[in-house]
């Protein structure tokens, strides 16, 4: 849907000019760990209840259309509106149809993948994971990048660190736990929406050495690899074998220990060694 | 029930590639060798971590003014008189980890 009608003009503008538009995870309404309140659960069964009743389609992956006083009155199964003249129909006869209100967007557009809060004093970072032909041609779940925010405290942080005062040319091992935290990231897109526990790390190794140390700025370069696997799809045994080399640079202040700057990417990496990747990390600077 | 969909999802998909290639445009390099020269490294990861990032083209449902909850949505639809598009999904439309 993101990389088919919804990246549409037309489709863009009758949602900002014409709807109130809305999109809610799966994932934040299930019955076992809500990440949202019982009144929102509520408000999603009741259009749900409500297609029932009106026997209209209801599913998980799906479009429901709510007239203005938030009662549902059409739907689609997402099958049949990935196709951007299908979904334009579907706008055009419920707007055709309540004769509502046209209008500049109720709510500003603004950036969609964003930095999450994070405690002062933790290191964010974003990272990009892009499988071989990402976009339209790559088909459903490759039509888009895959990105991760991911927040690190500032005592794992630190694990990028050297124990002792930095010297040029010295060398030493990242911290297992704190390279883990990231590495366990480094996959290309997939069907499985659930990143880590689904994720084993083989073997990893990331190590660093000091370059420079120059007006209590210490500089460093990252070398490693890892090799991991996780399953394809959700829920289920369909384990793919990633292996990736990677190449990066971070400084520091030396004075409180705090990273500055950080870039990290894959040098070569493959999905079950025939398929290539490429997974990029950058610090979120505030 | 989820497999089904998908691959029917699937489907729908590449019949509405039409769509989609009227839109596309060149998508960054997968692969790009690591020059030999170490020196010139740490230019090589700049420009990498650079390229790989979300093209505007890919991020282009950003430009939708989207509201956070049904609850609001219903409530916005209330007082400005527009009907509510509204959808659910698996995963993480706006990071793709789906």
């Amino acid at each position: 849907m993101r990389a088919g009608p919804l990246s549409n003009d037309k489709v863009i503008d009758l949602l900002n000019h014409s709807f109130v538009p809305v999109y809610t995870s799966n994932e934040d309404y299930e019955d076992k760990s809500p990440k949202v309140s019982a009144e929102e659960r509520k408000a999603l069964r009741q259009i749900q209840d409500e297609c029932f009743a009106n026997r209209t389609s209801v599913g998980t992956v799906h479009v429901y259309i709510l007239n203005p006083q938030g009662h549902a009155i059409d739907s689609s199964h997402v099958a049949a509106v990935t196709e951007t003249k299908r979904l334009l129909a579907v706008l055009q006869r419920n707007v055709d149809k309540l004769d509502t209100n046209h209008g500049q967007p109720i709510i500003k557009p603004e950036r969609q993948s964003v930095a999450p809060d994070a405690p002062t004093g933790s290191l964010v970072l974003h990272l990009v994971a892009r499988g071989q032909d990402t976009g339209p041609q790559g088909g459903s779940w490759r039509e888009f990048p895959g990105e991760n925010w991911l927040v690190l405290s500032s005592d794992q942080a630190k694990g990028f660190l050297p124990r002792d005062r930095p010297e040029v040319g010295a060398q030493y091992d990242v911290n297992a736990t704190t390279a883990m935290k990231l590495l366990q990231y480094f996959y290309p897109q997939s069907e499985d929406p659930v990143d880590s526990p689904w994720t084993k790390i083989d073997a990893q190794s990331l190590k660093a050495m000091i370059l420079s140390v120059r007006d209590g700025i210490a500089r460093a370069r990252l070398q490693g690899e890892v090799s991991l696997q996780r399953n394809f799809y959700p829920g289920k045994v369909s384990p793919e074998h990633m292996h990736a080399t990677l190449l990066g640079f971070f400084e520091w202040r030396m004075i409180n220990g705090r990273i500055t700057s950080f870039e990290l990417v894959t040098d070569d990496a493959t999905r079950d060694q025939k398929e290539h990747y490429a997974v990029a990390v950058r610090m979120e600077t505030r | 029930m989820k497999r089904a969909c998908c691959v029917v999802v699937l489907m729908f998909a590449f019949s509405a590639r039409a769509d989609s290639a009227n839109e596309a445009c060149e998508s960054p390099k997968v692969i790009v060798p690591r020059p030999s020269d170490s020196a010139q490294w740490a230019a090589w990861v700049e420009q990498r971590v650079k390229e790989l990032q979300p093209t505007p083209l890919e991020r282009k449902f950003d430009q939708i003014g989207w509201v956070h909850t049904i609850l609001e949505a219903q409530k916005l639809a209330k007082s400005h008189h527009r009907p509510v598009f509204l959808f659910t999904h698996d995963g993480r439309m706006n990071t793709g980890r789906c």
